[in-house]
Formats: structure tokens, C-alpha cells, sequence
């Protein structure tokens, strides 16, 4: 399929080269997810907590007639959990994988980049943060750090058993209360 | 596998289904060419499709087959007991190869001589029925394929070693996965979706603030209830799908364990939700080997008792007040009480003292209890018992329950009543913590109220556990915020607490939350794999609010909270209650008096104008739906009322109450009351008597009770005529 010119070969070379980023916010930090792999953006919800799971569930929300599970992005970050606004996305589920949502504090707008200029996670990176990112991309503001949304899933997060160390709500709360 | 493959895989075990069915009937109709008809056909279409296929082993089996029935339809052979069963392992042979295929693409070449085995034994069939040379034992042997437990689950028989394992593997085929559904039903649903597009078009144009927005929601509505039914009407199965695998396994079993039994279905077309035709199969399976196994008698002892020698089993399926219910039932010996109670006793589920007290039905309940079916009890109880338990826990779990009922000598009766859907269950919205749950109204025995006043009077304590004495019991309480380690929502138990009486899997336990919102038909929606792992929860669903609920899991519930089964111990205690108190209908004839009768002696409440009073020798009267009732006015109400009606000069209604004695129907009489009070339950005090009357307490107050009969009021109204 070489038949086109010079130029036609190089608009294709950038067509595969340019990727689109839906940036996010948790906390002060920003980060981007390929906008192929995310369904929808729900905007802010109202969250089902679900006692006694692992404490990165940040509850279910109801999404086209089924409950969806979602991943709170503060909490997998370590993050203090905050009562403002929060932003639920659905992800892209591929293969039939499951489908779930990840809350993270804003969602920003789609931003293009070049995929040759990520930049490897630092060698330095702690094992969360090597499981959770999937290197970076210099943006004027500061980096923009890209998540993959297959290791989101909730399944995939609880068989790594990183994030395990507590559930939301236990048994060691309110002994008596009377 | 491909698509075609597929098709013809599903539609194979489809005609190979139906042939089971008829190769059954044959064995007693053997003169309906329509059954082999049948049988023939699904056999020959095998055949024809293997050809072009290119499963040459399947097409070699089913030509030995086709061959041999071809002989049978032509007359040339005639049908006995071997051809039936040489028949039918055709078809398992038939089957494992199909099994081979949908499972690893190819149908394999490794057990190919045991096919040899079978092909050879339908053509001796074939050729040699007429000089009647029985199938030597060594031809006998099953095919026996890897993969495929079919034939090996026919043999065992008489050894039931947990045919729940055999029966999941096999359920893993094409057919399960697939439904036939009826194109009306398939057009109607096509139909109603457009309907809810349009509506939803129109919704959406004319917006909230539209006039017509209230009818466009009631329509949503109602179109979206016909969907929902007719989705559930596609899912709905005849039970006679399950029916169908029956006679074989019956005539197999029935063989093995010497036994004469005549299947008879009933209610085949009721029809079944999908997954729950799956959840009560292997439960059914079961309850039907049993029944061969250890209900039906061998042909000699029936013979003895006077019973024809061949048993018969009844399935019958039948719609009851919202749910299915099937009924397995055979005429043999029934359950032997006496040995099930000393099983019992012997096993430590029961004190003697308590087997003593215990009522036929009471120690029949015994043969649920998880412990009183173990492999030893198949032995040397000669009465059911197979993992009973396990039968009641699998219909349980669908929401289903399990009675069984027996005659000593003319047969068993095992009943499984199953809710008509899985997917919308009845239940109750609580709060606790703050957060939503449901409980499956199936589990919810009683609600109790403890308002907060009250709580440290009705709640007893040992060591750290909480119990609540309701009617005497303790029951152990457990607090759903505790349990699942949320802040407790100061609001909502400043108001006090509900107490959820719930029991599943045998255990019965209160569970405290803090308010009860509104009973619900909740839609189950599945959770994630990750929450299903708390084990805590079997669902979730979409309130009418919109918000989302946990659905509890009661049985796991009670299991996390160390709450144990309680034996069968809890109904006994039910009985003596009952038995201790009566209820009372109260009301007030004299003034400043509480007078009760019994509440089963009372028929009706009347308001009766006093003009329909008529008098006779001075006692009053009722003409009441053609009898005349005599009447009784201890209190004197009819003066009083009399007098005051004279004043007024309206006119007035009496209370009375029609009565009669539980002994001798038909025998009425009528009471006149000034009010009634309240229904009550209460205790009769022994001895005392007033006026002929017994006293009774009935809510702490001291009342009295009409005990005399109706039939005595009537002799001396006799008497005066």
C-alpha cells in the first residue's frame, strides 16, 4: 500500500504517532488515559459505598441498568480521601473484560501528543507507582503521567495485593456505642 | 468450533433429547410407529449432516444405528428390553462424541474401538434378536469416553455419589447456552422496545415542564412492565425440558436396584425461569433417585403389602400462589419415623425426651437437618435421607423451600416449591449506617420495633452478645453497622431500632438496623468479581429512587456474625406456644367489663339496625341468612340502646357478633356487644368461674370468657319454644 507519495507516508507516520490524552486531576497531581480506552465520562455521581472492601473501591454506581464497580484513583495513590467534587469515568471494557469506573477528583480536557516523547517511569519509582504508571509526558505545566486502564481493573488490583493493606470499614470500628 | 459445527452440535443433543424421551415410551407402546418415527429421524439426521461435516466416527455409529432402527421400522425386529437398552447406548455413545467435539474440535480417535465395541453389539442386535440369544454381559460394558460422564452417571445407580458434580459437567453444553424462543414472543418484544423508543422520543421533546408529561410517564411505565413480562415469558422453560431426562434415568436406576417403575408426569407445559430449571435440577435428580432408590419397594415386598408390583413415580408440576411447585411422589413404603428418630437420637440432633414429644411431621423435618444423611445412614436407614440437606440448601437458594410428607406404607410426597423468577425478588429496604440494604422478604420471618426508651429493658446480655427475648426465646441480636464496621448514623438511632427477625440455612438471628424504608420488587443486578469476594453481599440493585442497594446475603450474614444453626428444637417450642395460649376476640357487653370469646368460635361482626330485632317470649331474635339466631344480651345493650334511640329517633345499629361452637357446626348464635375491642392473644386461668364464664388473661387485664357452647344457648332457647 506504499503507492503514496513522500509526504502522504509521513501524515500517516503521524497519524500513528499523535495519541489523544483525556488528562485527569487527583490531587494536585495530573494525569493522562488514551481516550480510546475510556467509554464515557459520567460526570460527578453519587457514590454506593460497599462496607468491607478493599479500601481502593471507592463504591458502585449505577450505569445502563448494571452496577458498575469503581476504582477511587486517591486512594490507589495514597491520597487522603476529600468530600468535594469527584468525577466518575467508565472504562472502555476490551475483550469482555469487566467493565468499571474510576473516580478521580476532575477530568480536564483531551490533550495530543506525540507518543515518542513519553519518557519511561524513573527507575527510581516505588512498586505502586511502577504498577500504576506507564510513564510521562512532558507538557508545559509540569508532566502528565499515563495510566493504563488495564491495570485499574479492580480484579488485577487486588491480585497484586499492593493495595490490600485495608478495607473500607472493618471489624475494628465502633466497639460499642451505647 | 465453528458456527456450523455449533448448530449442528446443539441441534444433535436436541434430537438425541427428544429420542431419549421416546426411546422410553417405546418400551411401552411398542407398536407406535410415531415414536420411532421420531427416533429414527434424529438418528438419520445425524447421520446426514456427519457426512458433509466430515466426523467420520460419528457418521459410522449413527449408520450402525440407523441400520438397526431401519430393521425395527420395517418390522423385521421386535422391540424388547436389550434392543432399548442397546438403543439407548447408542445414543450415549452418540453423545460422548458430540461432547468430543463442542470440547475439543475433533471427535478424537483414542476410544474409537470402543465404538467398534457398540457397533458390533447393534449388529448383533440386529441379526440375532429372533433367535433370542441374550447380549452376553461382556458386551454390556458402557462406552466410556473422556470427557463425557453420561454413560458412567447411568451405571452408578445404586451408589449416588454426588450426582450434583456429574450433572454440573454435563451442563456445560451448547443447548444450556442457547434458548428457543417463539418468534410472537421475539416480534412482541421487538415491538414493545420500539414503543419505548417513541416514548422516549417524545419525552424528550416536550421535556419536564410539558402538560402531557404525567401521561407520557405512565405510559413509560406500562410499557415498560410489558417488556419485563414479556422478556420473562422468553425465558420461561416448560418443565417438561427437565422432565424429559427422567424415564431413562428411572428405567436405568429401576434395573440396577431391581425395581418395577412406571413414571407418570403431570404439568409439563408449566413453565419455569431458565436458571431456575437449572438450579432445581440437580435437586430434583435426587429427590427422584431416592424415591427409586429407597421409596419404592422391590417388586416381592410390594406384592406382599398388597400393592401391585410395579411402583408407580408421579412428577407433576403446578402453579400455587406465585410459585412453581413440583411434586415428586411415589406409592412405595414410605419414611419408616421411628428409625429416623433413632438415627436421630443416635447422631445426637435430638434428646430422647425431645424425640418422644415430637409430632410425625415435627420428626419427618429431621431428615432435612444437615448430619442425618451421611453414606452410613443410606445403609442402614432403609428410608430416604441422601443429603437431604443438600437438596433443601440448593432450593433454598433460589428462594425456594422443601416439604416432604409420608405414609407409612402408601408413600412419600417430596414437594419443591420454587419462586416463578430469580431475577425480581420481593424484599425489604432497611437502613443502617447511613446506607441502604435489602433483605430478601423469602428470609424476613417478623419485624420488631424497640424504640429507644425501651432498649436496655428488652435487650439481655451474656458476656459481650446482645439477646433478645421475643415470646420467651433468645434470640442473638446483630447490629449491621458493627458488623460491617460502619459509623454508626447518630439521627437515625437516636429514634431507636428495628429489630429484622430473619432465618436462613437454620439459623435465626435479629438483625438491628436502624430504620425500615419501603418493601420493594428489586431487580438483582450482579456485583463485580472484587465485592463478590466479601462475601457479604449477592447483589445489588436500583432502587425506585435511583440509588443504589446491597442486597444481604442472610445466610452469610449469620455465618460472619458466628451465629449458629438451630435445630429443629425452635418449631417444637412454636407448638407448646400455641398450644399455652389462645387468641381472643374482646369486647365490652356490660359496661366496665372485657369479655372475650374465643377468636375461632367467632364467625362474623355484624352491624344490625334495631329494627331487624324481632322478640319471641321476650328473647330477642335475628333472621340471619335464613336462620333464626337466638340472641344473647348479657349487658342488657338492647335497653340501653332502646332507650337512647327513643330519644334520638334515628335509627340505631347493634353490634352482634355471630358465633358458633367449633364442635358442632351449623348450631349459631348471635351475641350482642356494645363494642369490640381488640384481637388478643391470651391464657385461660384454670379453676375460677363467674356466671358460668372462665377468666382469661388477655393483655395483663383480667377478661371473661365466654366457654359455654353454642349448642347449650340453643336447647334452652328450644326449651322457651
Amino acid at each position: 500500500v506504499k503507492i503514496a507519495g513522500g509526504e502522504k507516508v509521513d501524515e500517516l507516520l503521524d497519524e500513528n504517532d499523535a495519541i489523544s490524552l483525556c488528562s485527569l486531576v487527583a490531587g494536585i497531581e495530573s494525569f493522562g488515559i488514551d481516550t480510546r480506552k475510556i467509554r464515557e465520562v459520567l460526570g460527578e455521581r453519587e457514590l454506593q459505598r460497599v462496607p468491607m472492601s478493599p479500601s481502593f473501591i471507592a463504591g458502585v454506581v449505577p450505569y445502563r441498568g448494571e452496577v458498575l464497580t469503581t476504582v477511587n484513583l486517591r486512594a490507589l495513590l495514597g491520597m487522603e480521601e476529600h468530600s468535594g467534587r469527584c468525577c466518575v469515568l467508565v472504562m472502555e471494557d476490551d475483550e469482555g473484560a469487566e467493565r468499571f469506573g474510576l473516580v478521580v477528583d476532575a477530568v480536564g480536557g483531551v490533550v495530543t501528543v506525540s507518543r515518542r516523547t513519553l519518557e519511561p517511569n524513573p527507575c527510581t519509582l516505588e512498586a505502586r507507582g511502577r504498577w500504576l504508571f506507564d510513564g510521562a509526558y512532558k507538557m508545559e505545566a509540569g508532566l502528565m503521567v499515563q495510566l493504563d486502564p488495564q491495570k485499574l481493573r479492580p480484579t488485577r488490583l487486588s491480585e497484586t495485593r499492593l493495595f490490600r493493606h485495608s478495607t473500607n470499614g472493618g471489624t475494628d470500628a465502633s466497639s460499642d456505642r451505647r | 468450533v465453528d458456527d456450523l459445527t455449533k448448530e449442528f452440535i446443539a441441534e444433535s443433543q436436541e434430537g438425541l433429547d427428544r429420542m431419549e424421551r421416546c426411546l422410553t415410551e417405546l418400551e411401552t407402546r411398542p407398536e407406535d410407529a410415531g415414536l420411532l418415527a421420531e427416533i429414527f429421524r434424529a438418528v438419520h439426521t445425524i447421520k446426514g449432516t456427519t457426512g458433509f461435516l466430515g466426523f467420520d466416527r460419528l457418521e459410522k455409529l449413527a449408520h450402525a444405528g440407523e441400520h438397526l432402527l431401519g430393521s425395527l421400522r420395517d418390522g423385521k425386529l421386535e422391540v424388547s428390553s436389550e434392543l432399548i437398552s442397546g438403543l439407548l447406548r447408542l445414543m450415549d455413545g452418540l453423545r460422548a462424541i458430540l461432547a468430543l467435539i463442542e470440547e475439543t474440535g475433533s471427535e478424537g480417535t483414542r476410544a474409537s474401538d470402543e465404538d467398534g465395541e457398540l457397533i458390533a453389539e447393534l449388529a448383533m442386535l440386529n441379526g440375532q434378536t429372533e433367535t433370542a440369544i441374550a447380549v452376553p454381559a461382556a458386551v454390556n460394558s458402557e462406552v466410556a469416553l473422556v470427557g463425557a460422564g453420561h454413560a458412567a452417571d447411568a451405571a452408578d445407580g445404586p451408589a449416588p455419589v454426588n450426582p450434583g458434580v456429574a450433572a454440573s459437567e454435563r451442563s456445560m453444553g451448547a443447548s444450556d447456552k442457547t434458548l428457543r424462543i417463539d418468534v410472537d414472543v421475539l416480534n412482541r418484544m421487538m415491538n414493545l422496545v420500539g414503543e419505548l423508543v417513541l416514548t422516549r422520543n417524545q419525552m424528550l421533546q416536550s421535556g419536564m415542564a410539558a402538560t402531557n408529561f404525567p401521561e407520557l410517564a405512565r405510559r413509560l411505565d406500562s410499557v415498560t412492565a410489558d417488556l419485563r413480562e414479556t422478556v420473562m415469558q422468553a425465558r420461561m422453560q416448560p418443565v417438561g425440558n427437565l422432565f424429559g431426562k427422567f424415564p431413562r434415568m428411572v428405567r436405568d436406576l429401576a434395573r440396577t436396584c431391581g425395581r418395577e417403575v412406571r413414571v407418570e408426569f403431570s404439568g409439563q407445559e408449566t413453565g419455569l425461569d431458565k436458571s431456575l430449571l437449572e438450579a432445581i435440577k440437580d435437586p430434583l435428580t435426587h429427590a427422584v433417585r431416592n424415591a427409586v432408590d429407597h421409596g419404592i419397594e422391590a417388586p416381592t415386598d410390594r406384592v406382599l403389602a398388597g400393592k401391585p408390583a410395579e411402583g408407580c413415580l408421579r412428577l407433576r408440576a403446578f402453579h400455587q400462589s406465585g410459585s412453581v411447585v413440583i411434586e415428586v411422589a411415589d406409592d412405595g413404603a414410605g419414611i419408616p419415623i421411628e428409625r429416623v428418630l433413632e438415627k436421630a437420637i443416635e447422631r445426637n440432633l435430638v434428646t430422647v425426651e425431645e424425640a418422644a414429644g415430637m409430632s410425625e411431621r415435627e420428626a419427618l423435618q429431621l431428615i432435612f437437618l444437615p448430619g442425618f444423611s451421611t453414606a452410613a445412614a443410606v445403609t442402614t436407614v432403609s428410608g430416604r435421607g441422601v443429603g437431604m440437606d443438600v437438596v433443601r440448601a440448593n432450593v433454598e437458594k433460589v428462594g425456594g423451600s422443601v416439604e416432604v410428607e409420608s405414609r407409612q406404607g402408601e408413600g412419600t410426597t417430596l414437594r419443591l416449591r420454587v419462586p416463578l423468577t430469580l431475577a425480581i425478588v420481593p424484599s425489604l429496604v432497611v437502613r443502617s449506617g447511613g446506607q441502604n440494604f435489602a433483605l430478601p422478604q423469602s428470609a424476613l420471618v417478623e419485624l420488631v420495633d424497640i424504640p429507644e426508651r425501651e432498649f436496655s429493658q428488652v435487650v439481655q446480655r451474656i458476656g459481650s452478645s446482645e439477646l433478645y427475648r421475643l415470646r420467651e426465646r433468645l434470640l442473638p441480636m446483630v447490629w449491621l453497622d458493627r458488623l460491617l464496621g460502619m459509623a454508626a448514623d447518630a439521627a437515625d438511632s437516636a429514634k431507636g431500632h428495628y429489630l429484622a427477625v430473619l432465618e436462613a440455612e437454620g439459623c435465626r438471628y435479629g438483625l438491628v438496623v436502624d430504620d425500615l424504608m419501603s418493601p420493594e420488587e428489586i431487580v438483582v443486578k450482579p456485583l463485580s468479581p472484587v465485592l463478590r469476594e466479601i462475601g457479604l453481599f449477592s447483589g445489588a440493585t436500583v432502587l425506585g429512587n435511583g440509588t443504589l442497594a446491597l442486597i444481604l446475603d442472610v445466610g452469610a450474614t449469620a455465618a460472619r456474625a458466628g451465629v449458629k444453626p438451630v435445630e429443629a428444637e425452635i418449631e417444637t417450642e412454636e407448638q407448646h406456644d400455641v398450644a399455652a395460649s389462645e387468641s381472643f376476640l374482646i369486647f365490652e357487653d356490660r359496661l366496665r367489663e372485657r369479655t372475650a370469646l374465643p377468636l375461632e368460635m367467632v364467625e362474623r361482626i355484624e352491624s344490625v339496625p334495631m329494627s331487624r330485632i324481632e322478640y319471641a317470649g321476650g328473647r330477642p331474635l335475628l333472621q340471619y341468612r335464613g336462620e333464626l339466631l337466638p340472641l344473647k344480651d348479657r349487658g342488657g345493650v338492647l335497653a340501653d340502646l332502646e332507650a337512647e334511640g327513643g330519644e334520638n329517633g334515628g335509627e340505631m345499629l347493634v353490634t352482634v357478633l355471630i358465633y358458633g361452637d367449633t364442635d358442632r357446626r351449623g348450631q349459631r348464635s348471635g351475641m350482642v356487644v356494645r363494642r369490640v375491642l381488640d384481637v388478643s392473644d391470651g391464657t385461660l386461668l384454670g379453676g375460677d368461674t363467674i356466671d358460668g364464664m372462665d377468666l382469661a388473661l388477655v393483655k395483663e387485664r383480667v377478661t371473661m370468657v365466654h366457654r359455654e357452647s353454642g349448642a347449650q344457648s340453643a336447647s334452652t332457647w328450644q326449651e322457651v319454644a
